[in-house]
């Protein structure tokens, strides 16, 4: 009981920490990122980590400045409290944006002991904490923390300044320059320091929506309270809001659809994992509905068969919807660029909606698409080389090789067989195409691609493949599907993207790889068995999308098989 | 367009082809030191990757050339070779369906003709060459010398792993003819005809790169 008692002590005070630690980001973070060193370390212990080479090689880097004898052997040894969380987050004001790092400290003199002689003479003492500014950081830290923060001094907001803190000139002949070093690393100070001892304002850990999106079994999360209000916060920091901005009317508000922005990173022990959500407005909302939640027409999954598929692609939309929603996007997003245009927008929106008819548009393309790269194989190609004779003159000769090529179907939703069939004669009238039995064969310059293309359309699918046999199993119903798991995959997202690594390393031949990429698929082939990506169709006003890499387990879990891969790759 | 420029746009063009291309050098010597130079660089066996990498706008971080800029790059370099003294009847081929690109000119004497070698190269290697002579002819002793200042494999050792896979398969032919019968030669390598009048040498880029052999030779001719 007592040993269980002391767990969870040991426990709670673990979290109690963590929690301070998080609870010193302001609520006023506009992105905030946690690393959870606890997890990372259940992954990879620190000794298994120490012996990695490039740990070591970071070792080196970071000791550099040490006494030999005192040499850096272990991660441990910066000081930093491994079992922790660490954080960043980014807070933009009107004048400074500023990045910070949190982490806990577990020694603090051997933190210190990482720092050159020069930088040890720049630390203060100040108020039971050590501070070092210099002119792009601010480091604060105690016995139990360390806060590091970098921070930018925007060009525009000083230009539009000048005046002002050109009379704060402390002597006579101060330069702007060193006014503004000044005035930044004095404001940038303050700012740590409100941090650190925590009167910032309210913390993080009053923000619902932060709270909610935290995902205890993540390695590392991404938090961004507004995509758009970011991104815009970035483009008038590029683009300033006087000066070029003015000419060109940027407001840099072409993001405002996006809303938050939530992303976990998850090592599991067969796969790695990442997942990311987006919020949209709801005006994007009803516009990404209408386009992305359509379904794919089933026609294409009989055509579908997982044992002749190194990977594939799949997408699909409403392209009427597409064409009928565009014009209300552009405006929304170039509109708000743009606001003196917005007038303009609005009617070239309402004019290409008169041009364009939609509904035609749509059954010409109906916005489903799916390629797969079934196979490579090789063909054989001609070149020219030379002969010589007994006085080596020299004869041009024509001569063979096989070179490698890909074999693919790709397919395109299109309920305008009619059209494409007609568009296909006028083709085979000026020998672009060929007639066959029942398909088209596409006349593809052999001299610069080797591959052969057939082409049909059928159940309102518009068809290109390489393969002869595969079309004419298309024409004469004779295709074999096999969709496993993959029919789920392209029916219930946008887009997927599929690779099965396995079988696609053990296909490509080694003759078109140098040596060292030869031992990247080797060791890849054993290592690596699948991936995808996939972005779901919009729930609510999110829109979800998830990235998978399938891991061989026998190194323990996906952490250990990606750092061993650094390790081999690096040799 | 500098020198600089002229050199790279080929060397892109032979780091994107991955498998395997050619270089041949024939000269033809009179007696009185002057004759024909024909350069060809075939890259037809690799045809079928560059013209997929031509789709391309940069591959293994080299900007793939457009067919058009090639042309121009090619031509300027000719306009140039044309103001050469000593040189005359100056023509070149493009050939984009089999990558097969040759220039030939008529040259005075040797010294033309490393002009026109040097015009292919930056301004610090145009001087070596010109220094260090990359065709010579002695008179005298009836000796006709090719040498080059490269040092090939301590330039190759700064590419990197990926591009050094290009060269793998890459040859360089040169073929020299001369009026008078060649006694010997000084690279084992080289092969004199059976009429004694010409000599070809055939090297591996490979061979070149690890300092195996290369395409310097000293020649002897009958007085």
């Amino acid at each position: 009981m007592k040993k269980i008692l002391f767990i969870v002590a040991i426990c709670v005070s673990f979290t109690t920490i963590a929690q301070n630690l998080e609870s010193k980001i302001p609520n006023s973070a506009e992105a905030v990122v946690s690393i959870n060193g606890n997890r990372l370390v259940e992954l990879v212990s620190v000794p298994e980590f120490d012996n990695y080479n490039f740990a070591q090689m970071m070792f080196k880097e970071l000791s550099r400045k040490k006494d030999e004898g005192s040499k850096m052997k272990s991660v441990k040894e910066i000081g930093i409290d491994l079992n922790s969380k660490a954080f960043y987050f980014h807070k933009r004001t009107d004048s400074i944006s500023y990045h910070n790092f949190l982490v806990k400290l577990t020694d603090k003199n051997m933190f210190e002991s990482l720092m050159s002689p020069k930088n040890k003479e720049n630390i203060i003492s100040e108020g039971g904490v050590q501070i070092m500014v210099d002119h792009s950081s601010v480091a604060i830290w105690n016995d139990q923390m360390l806060l590091v923060s970098g921070y930018e001094k925007p060009y525009n907001f000083f230009k539009d300044n000048e005046e002002r803190f050109k009379a704060q000139a402390e002597t006579e002949d101060e330069s702007y320059y060193t006014i503004k070093k000044r005035i930044a690393s004095r404001w940038a100070k303050a700012y740590g320091l409100s941090i650190f001892n925590g009167n910032g304002g309210s913390s993080i850990l009053n923000n619902k929506k932060y709270l909610a999106s935290k995902d205890k079994d993540a390695a590392a999360s991404v938090w961004v309270k507004n995509y758009g209000g970011l991104m815009n916060g970035f483009m008038s920091s590029i683009y300033g809001m006087s000066g070029m901005s003015s000419l060109a009317g940027l407001q840099g508000n072409m993001y405002n659809g996006f809303k938050s922005v939530v992303a976990n990173l998850y090592f599991d022990k067969d796969a790695t994992r990442m997942t990311m959500e987006m919020e949209v407005s709801s005006q994007w909302e009803k516009a990404f509905k209408k386009v992305y939640n359509s379904k794919m027409n089933k026609n294409f999954f009989n055509y579908f068969n997982q044992n002749d598929a190194l990977a594939y692609m799949s997408f699909s939309m409403n392209m009427q919807a597409l064409f009928e929603e565009y014009p209300t996007l552009m405006t929304s997003m170039y509109g708000g660029m743009m606001p003196q245009y917005k007038q303009e927008m609005d009617l070239s929106g309402d004019f290409m909606g008169l041009l364009l008819d939609e509904e035609a548009i749509g059954e010409l393309m109906t916005g489903d698409m799916l390629f797969v790269l079934n196979d490579f194989g090789e063909k054989e190609v001609t070149y020219t080389s030379y002969e010589y004779d007994e006085d080596y003159k020299r004869k041009e000769v024509t001569k063979t090789k096989n070179d490698v090529v890909p074999d693919f179907t790709m397919m395109i939703g299109s309920k305008k067989g009619k059209l494409l069939n007609k568009a296909a004669r006028l083709g085979i009238k000026y020998e672009l195409i060929e007639n066959k039995a029942g398909y088209y064969k596409v006349n593809v310059p052999k001299n610069e691609i080797p591959v052969d293309l057939y082409a049909v359309v059928k159940n309102d699918i518009l068809f290109f493949t390489t393969s002869e046999t595969k079309i004419s199993n298309i024409v004469n119903d004779r295709f074999v599907k096999n969709l496993g798991k993959h029919q789920k995959m392209m029916q219930k997202n946008v887009s997927a993207f599929y690779v099965n690594g396995e079988k696609i390393m053990s296909r490509i031949p080694a003759s078109e790889l140098s040596k060292k990429e030869q031992g990247f698929m080797n060791y890849a082939k054993e290592n690596f068995k699948d991936a995808y990506f996939k972005s779901s169709k919009m729930k609510g006003n999110k829109m979800r999308s998830e990235m998978k890499i399938n891991t061989s387990s026998s190194q323990g879990n996906s952490l250990k098989t990606f750092l061993n891969f650094i390790e081999f790759a690096a040799k | 367009m500098s020198k600089k420029g002229i050199n790279y746009i080929f060397i892109a063009l032979l780091f994107l082809c991955t498998s395997c291309f050619e270089i041949i050098e024939e000269v033809s010597f009179n007696k009185d030191g002057s004759g024909h130079v024909t350069l060809t660089m075939n890259l037809s066996k690799s045809k079928t990757k560059l013209n997929s990498m031509m789709l391309l706008d940069s591959v293994n971080n080299y900007k793939v050339p457009s067919k058009q800029e090639i042309k121009s790059h090619i031509t300027q370099a000719i306009e140039k070779i044309k103001r050469i003294q000593g040189i005359s009847n100056v023509k070149n081929s493009i050939n984009f369906t089999e990558y097969i690109f040759t220039v030939s000119c008529d040259f005075t004497d040797v010294d033309a003709l490393n002009t026109v070698i040097s015009n292919f190269s930056t301004k610090k290697d145009a001087t070596l060459i010109k220094k260090q002579k990359h065709f010579s002819f002695d008179q005298s002793k009836n000796t006709f010398t090719r040498n080059y200042h490269y040092d090939i494999s301590k330039e190759f050792k700064k590419t990197n792993m990926e591009d050094r896979k290009v060269f793998e398969t890459a040859t360089m032919t040169t073929i020299y003819r001369f009026e008078t019968p060649i006694i010997s030669s000084q690279n084992a390598t080289a092969k004199i005809a059976g009429s004694k009048k010409a000599i070809m040498l055939r090297v591996n880029a490979q061979d070149i790169i690890k300092n195996k052999n290369s395409i310097k030779n000293q020649i002897k001719l009958q007085n």
